[in-house]
């Protein structure tokens, strides 16, 4: 008994003790094996630049014309540079796109027209993907699938479903460990693939410094950037800034919501555009203007053209011409057009 | 002295108004050339018919009766004439260089002048592909974006 007594006291500290350790390895494995797919989603969106990997890409593209591949080596590294480059098709190869988080470089081996933005992560990337976040939470059904292998890594396969009208909108494969989609499908208004992308070989952990791919010249890469053009994210102040008055939809969409005002041409074109989180329509507006097809043809007022998935109408209404241009039905297409005031 | 700049000072010669010193100049030069005494002659009888033309009075009413046929006169002047006399005055009033800088200048104010209504008349044009590249931009951004094949998609027919 006395033994006993001398024991117990100990017993029943190791007890609580065992008790107590198997609640936090609970508390710590538990939320990630049972992961909610909007949390997994979201460290999703961030995942690029906090790796160090290399791999290759293949982007497949179906269009009604058919279907191609676009294949490019893609490397990330820490906190936010990136780099792309075109293995085919033939016509594209070569080409470059380079990221050092404050610019995004479009350039083509011997060319000197390079394109420039703002680079992924500058803070404007990262409000829209903050946004762009929040809207999907409310207009999508986000569900998880099984998981699956991709490249030889455990994947969570999440699904994003269009609340309002059940059509899928995108699907993806997001890598277990660090979070980065390695496939992706995006399905248009119609509920069909319009792009399939998917790492067919990746490799993490392999640091990769930035003077390793000097391929693109110096002179390229130090250019001064000016943002071509103005980005607006308040109504008010957009109309105050815009050289001539602006109309603005009174419909939209299920889900849309206005994202910013681009002035474009030094003011002399302005872009409104509206988003559901993935989607994007952009009504352009300015003084009147002709609007003419790549082969000089003049496009007839009211016209509807459909390319790479998406339609684009041109009309002109009080003063001024707009085009419209967004993956919708003609339907909604219409109601947009009769609400602009 | 010569004849050429006699003849030029016969008239003010004969109405006295040269100085001594040149009217002593064209009298010996007027003794020895004919030509310039029989040019004296002739303005001679000119001066004395005039003179006795400007001793008559008119007929009564001359004026009165002047006066509105004047008037009817620069009425009959058409455009013909007009373009005529101004003709005249153009071919006397500048140089060939002047009249050429005239004509260039009116030649660019027309020009321009067209130019500045036709493109005010004519809208200007865009073509439907920098919308469409605008547009793929703008997806471009979108959190979910197709990093691959937005940044190339337009080129890739």
């Amino acid at each position: 008994m006395r033994k006993s007594n001398i024991f117990l006291p100990a017993g029943r500290i190791l007890r609580c003790i065992l008790v107590g350790l198997f609640f936090l390895l609970n508390l710590m494995v538990v939320p990630s094996l049972a992961m909610e797919p909007e949390k997994t989603l979201s460290l999703s969106l961030e995942a690029q630049f906090q790796v160090n990997a290399e791999g290759t890409k293949e982007t497949q593209v179906y269009r009604q014309e058919g279907s191609y591949i676009i294949r490019a080596k893609i490397i990330y590294r820490k906190p936010d540079f990136s780099y792309i480059l075109y293995l085919a098709p033939p016509m594209i190869k070569g080409r470059r796109i380079l990221d050092n988080g404050k610019l995004r470089i479009e350039y083509i081996p011997g060319m000197s027209n390079s394109k420039y933005s703002s680079s992924l992560n500058s803070s404007l990337a990262r409000k829209r993907r903050e946004k762009s976040l929040n809207l999907i939470l409310a207009n999508y059904t986000i569900s998880q699938l099984p998981d699956e292998y991709i490249a030889g890594r455990e994947v969570y396969v999440i699904s994003l479903i269009l609340q309002y009208s059940g059509s899928p909108g995108l699907k993806t494969w997001i890598d277990k460990e660090t979070f980065l989609p390695l496939k992706q499908e995006t399905y248009n208004s119609e509920g069909k693939l319009t792009f399939s992308s998917q790492f067919t070989e990746i490799h993490f952990g392999k640091k990769i410094s930035e003077e390793e791919l000097n391929d693109i010249p110096k002179s390229v890469k130090d250019r001064r950037f000016l943002p071509p053009h103005q980005v607006i994210s308040d109504i008010e102040e957009l109309k105050e800034i815009s050289r001539f008055s602006l109309s603005f939809p009174k419909y939209l969409p299920s889900g849309y919501s206005f994202q910013e005002g681009v002035l474009l041409n030094g003011g002399q074109r302005v872009a409104l555009t509206y988003t559901n989180g993935l989607e994007t329509i952009v009504l352009f507006q300015s003084p009147p203007i002709t609007v003419k097809t790549e082969d000089n043809r003049q496009i007839p007022f009211g016209g509807v053209l459909s390319k790479m998935g998406v339609k684009t109408k041109f009309w002109t209404d009080k003063g001024k011409t707009f085009v419209l241009i967004a993956d919708i039905c003609e339907e909604e297409f219409n109601k947009i057009k009769e609400s602009i005031e | 002295m010569v004849c050429k700049k006699t003849s030029k000072e016969l008239s003010s010669y004969l109405d006295n108004e040269v100085s001594l010193n040149k009217r002593v100049k064209i009298e010996k030069h007027l003794k020895g050339c004919t030509n310039c005494s029989y040019r004296l002659e002739q303005l001679k009888k000119i001066h004395t018919l005039t003179q006795k033309a400007l001793g008559r009075e008119p007929k009564e009413g001359f004026y009165e009766r002047l006066s509105p046929r004047l008037e009817e006169g620069e009425k009959r002047i058409g455009l013909k004439e007009k373009l005529f006399e101004w003709r005249y005055n153009w071919r006397l009033s500048l140089s060939p260089v002047g009249k050429m800088a005239v004509t260039i200048s009116i030649i660019a104010i027309i020009s321009l002048s067209l130019l500045y209504i036709w493109r005010s008349v004519s809208l200007p044009e865009i073509n439907i592909e920098v919308f469409q590249q605008e547009y793929v931009r703008y997806n471009g951004m979108s959190s979910f974006a197709e990093e691959l094949a937005l940044p190339v998609i337009l080129e890739i027919k």
